[in-house]
């Protein structure tokens, strides 16, 4: 039986997480076939401005004549891309780095947990400003500078779980049966850290896409693309027209949204995984 | 008896009070300007910030020697009257006698000239005084300012530009710039600095009464700082503010007077004409007709704007010239003048040597009057360019980082903006070439290639005969717009409202404030001498007159009250 199953059984039974799971993938889904179901091209503005609601453009038209709906969708992509991209990318680091300082240790431990400390007395909100506002690097790059700095709690949380791991008497049993370091992460270590690295990666997703939010609200991000923070920089410029409820509003709720949604998510599975917080624990706690 | 005695002696006391509250709420009349930013420095010469509405701030507590109205200037403030004196380059002007510092000292022709003095010693930045090369006071009222050189913007750039400072006070400043004791706002102007509040962003000027052109109409003056100014004036808390263009018709509807602004600012297209290909004017050519002037208004602006002309000063200017070659949209012309230069169509792109034609264009987001604002010029230029083969590299900066770019040339195309193109045509000199001495400006092309351009910069700057110069300012227009050393966009319309109800009638200035602010805030508004003459002069007259009746009437009533209780 796969070493995930009593987990996913565990997650149907946990209504939050099943919300959580649910609102984001309908609308990752909606972002991936952005292309697809969008109805105008998000860059064509050859519409008339400020148009109201209707059959043609569902949310109306914005300032420059862009259909608001397709726009959306579009931006939400871009929200979506960043998230799972960045979580994705630091996650993977994380764990590798985390399992390897514990397993091998020595130098290569102390330095790489150095950095670990340096990195996580930089806050990374700032950091990223600087560089997007100054080197202007194309979106795939600020995804991976993102992940380099953001992936060092992943990285500590694993590395204190496979030393604890370490000892355990069936990882004893395999290394003295003679399995190889590469066998024993492969096989036991990596498949057992998943708690952790399921909570990282939501975790992290949630501060991608509420950093690249933040920083095209900022306008700090290429204008030309298509992100909710650009549109509600520009929708927060129009509000005296009253146009928060087809422009702006949209864009705030799908944003809190994918943000309540991978919350709910981690939520879950910390859930799951920490008994102290399950529900019919708690009374006897 | 006592009875009615004494209700007789409460009646007149409260009589007595009610007339009393009159009088002062008569009195007392204030007119309240919102502003998004707030502060703009303390309102003394050399401590406000050195843009627009820092200088607004500034002189309705300093006058300069001439001044402009909402049709003509330059027109007497200090100076009543002036003369250029060829065979001697230079100015002499005839103050007008009655006038006062704050301090009640009276201005004289010697403070004018320890201004000019004072100015050289200590540069100010809305004037450069390399032109002038001394100042005499020749009697108590009459002071001569000598040129080093013919220099044509005289009166607007300096004239009607440089505040001036009472010798008495500033004599013994040696650092300007940390001077903000008391003195520092004794001026000359229909007002006196009451309070500023570098927080909070507000400022407060009081009625200086014993003005030379007569006391203000109002008696207090206040800056109150709002996030929403529009919003502001609706609810009745300010009497003037700025309104989105899209609000002109709700604004009108709901009573207020809408002013729309003159077309003195605009939004235009920067080149670097030191690297290939942008270094040819064909190339340069191809570029206008690529650009759709009509649509940057529609979009970028919602119609609510006009396209800029081709030569930069303003179409509106009274110094625009007629014959400005036009570039209209034709996106076909400008596939034809790229190809003219080597390069080949491959499939929707132009392509030499094997390398696509790429531009990379730096967008800031400078807004109206220099505050940061987000903007579609970027996306517009990204898709007007792309449809005539040329592939765009969007980018995005902090305004200082273009601003950085664009001085050390290290872009291709950046868009920027500036107002002063409806003042004096100094402007088309100052945007074109780099002044000598002066800093470099990422709004100037520093453009010297063309000789007939540089002849015709360096008449509209020395010429003093009033027609050739106008006509070198055509001529140097008209190459402008032939050798397109910078592309200019568009010109935003900007509208303020203003409650009538408040007596005053506000007006933008011809050719803008000084050397040509584009804000409605001209201090004759509040002196009567202005567009609202009539108006003001009646609410004058109301004011003045309204105490007096107020009075009388008490005292008929206390006189009456005093014969009936002598009676009974």
């Amino acid at each position: 039986m796969c070493l995930y199953f009593p987990i996913c059984q565990e997650f149907k039974r946990n209504r939050i997480g099943v919300t959580g799971l649910v609102m984001f993938l309908l609308l990752s889904t909606t972002a991936i076939l952005a292309p697809i179901i969008a109805p105008h091209d998000p860059w064509d503005y050859s519409d008339r401005s400020f148009q109201s609601p209707s059959m043609n453009h569902l949310l109306g038209t914005n300032d420059i004549g862009y259909d608001i709906f397709s726009e959306l969708l579009w931006a939400l992509r871009t929200s979506v891309f960043f998230g799972v991209s960045v979580a994705a990318i630091a996650c993977t680091i994380g764990l590798i780095l985390g399992v390897s300082t514990a397993l091998i240790g020595g130098l290569y431990d102390l330095v790489v947990m150095r950095i670990v400390d340096a990195l996580l007395a930089i806050p990374s909100i700032l950091v990223l400003i600087l560089i997007a506002a100054y080197f202007r690097p194309s979106t795939m790059i600020l995804v991976i500078t993102l992940s380099l700095i953001i992936w060092q709690t992943i990285a500590r949380g694993i590395r204190a779980q496979t030393l604890s791991l370490k000892t355990k008497l069936h990882i004893k049993a395999a290394r003295n049966m003679g399995a190889s370091t590469g066998y024993i992460m492969r096989k036991h270590i990596i498949p057992e850290l998943f708690p952790l690295y399921a909570m990282g990666f939501v975790t992290k997703a949630r501060i991608a896409v509420f950093m690249e939010a933040g920083l095209s609200f900022l306008g700090i991000f290429d204008p030309t693309t298509k992100s909710l923070g650009i549109m509600m920089s520009y929708a927060m410029r129009y509000l005296y027209l009253d146009v928060w409820f087809n422009w702006l509003l949209p864009a705030v709720l799908s944003l809190s949204m994918l943000i309540v949604s991978l919350a709910l998510i981690s939520y879950a599975i910390e859930e799951i995984f920490d008994p102290r917080l399950r529900e019919d624990n708690a009374a006897t706690v | 008896m006592t009875n009615v005695k004494q209700i007789l002696i409460a009646a007149s006391i409260i009589c007595l009070c009610i007339s009393t509250s009159v009088i002062s709420a008569a009195s007392e009349k204030e007119i309240r300007i919102a502003d998004k930013a707030g502060d703009w420095g303390y309102p003394s010469p050399y401590l406000a910030y050195a843009r627009g509405p820092g200088y607004v701030r500034m002189q309705f507590i300093f006058d300069t020697l001439v001044w402009k109205n909402e049709t003509n200037g330059p027109i007497p403030l200090l100076a009543e009257n002036w003369e250029y004196l060829k065979d001697e380059d230079a100015y002499v002007f005839n103050l007008v006698e009655n006038a006062k510092w704050h301090d009640g000292t009276p201005i004289t022709a010697s403070d004018v000239a320890f201004t000019i003095r004072y100015m050289k010693g200590h540069p100010y930045g809305w004037v450069v005084l390399d032109r002038v090369d001394r100042a005499e006071a020749v009697d108590k009222y009459t002071v001569k300012i000598y040129m080093s050189g013919p220099y044509a913007p005289f009166m607007e750039d300096i004239g009607g530009t440089m505040p001036i400072l009472p010798e008495h006070i500033w004599k013994d400043v040696e650092n300007p710039m940390d001077y903000v004791e008391p003195g520092a706002f004794v001026g000359s102007g229909p007002f006196k600095y009451a309070d500023f509040s570098k927080e909070h962003g507000t400022y407060k000027y009081e009625a200086f009464d014993e003005y030379y052109l007569g006391k203000p109409i109002i008696d207090q003056l206040i800056y109150v700082k709002t996030g929403d100014p529009q919003m502001a004036l609706q609810r009745g808390e300010v009497d003037l503010a700025s309104i989105k263009s899209e609000m002109v018709d709700a604004m009108k509807e709901k009573g207020f007077i809408v002013i729309a602004g003159p077309h003195y600012w605009n939004k235009k297209l920067m080149i670097n004409h030191n690297k290939q290909p942008l270094d040819n004017i064909v190339f340069r050519q191809a570029l206008a007709y690529a650009i759709n002037q009509s649509e940057f208004v529609d979009k970028s602006l919602r119609g609510y704007g006009k396209p800029a002309s081709y030569g930069l000063i303003s179409s509106e200017s009274v110094w625009a010239s007629p014959n400005v070659p036009d570039y209209p949209y034709n996106p076909e012309k400008a596939k034809e003048l790229i190809e003219s230069l080597g390069y080949e169509w491959d499939n929707g792109v132009f392509i030499k040597d094997k390398k696509p034609l790429k531009l990379q264009v730096l967008v800031s987001m400078i807004g109206v009057g220099g505050q940061p604002a987000p903007d579609r010029d970027g996306e517009i230029l990204n898709d007007q360019l792309e449809k005539v083969g040329i592939q765009v590299e969007l980018t995005s900066l902090d305004t200082k980082m273009v601003d950085k770019k664009v001085i050390n040339r290290d872009f291709d195309l950046a868009i920027s903006g500036h107002g002063g193109i409806g003042a004096d045509p100094k402007i088309l000199y100052e945007k074109t070439i780099q002044v000598p001495g002066s800093k470099p400006s990422p709004n100037t092309a520093r453009y010297n290639k063309s000789e007939e351009l540089n002849e015709c910069l360096d008449g509209l700057m020395h010429e003093m005969d009033a027609s050739k110069r106008l006509e070198a300012v055509h001529e140097a227009q008209n190459i402008y717009a032939r050798e397109l050393p910078a592309i200019s966009l568009y010109c935003p319309t900007w509208y303020y409202a203003y409650n009538p109800d408040a007596g005053v009638e506000w007006f933008y200035t011809t050719g803008g404030i000084a050397k040509g602010i584009p804000i409605p805030q001209n201090k004759l508004a509040l002196i009567g001498a202005g567009a609202g003459e009539s108006t003001t002069a009646a609410m004058q007259k109301e004011q003045q007159e309204s105490p007096i009746i107020s009075f009388s009437v008490v005292m008929a009533i206390l006189i009456l009250v005093a014969f009936y209780l002598k009676r009974h």
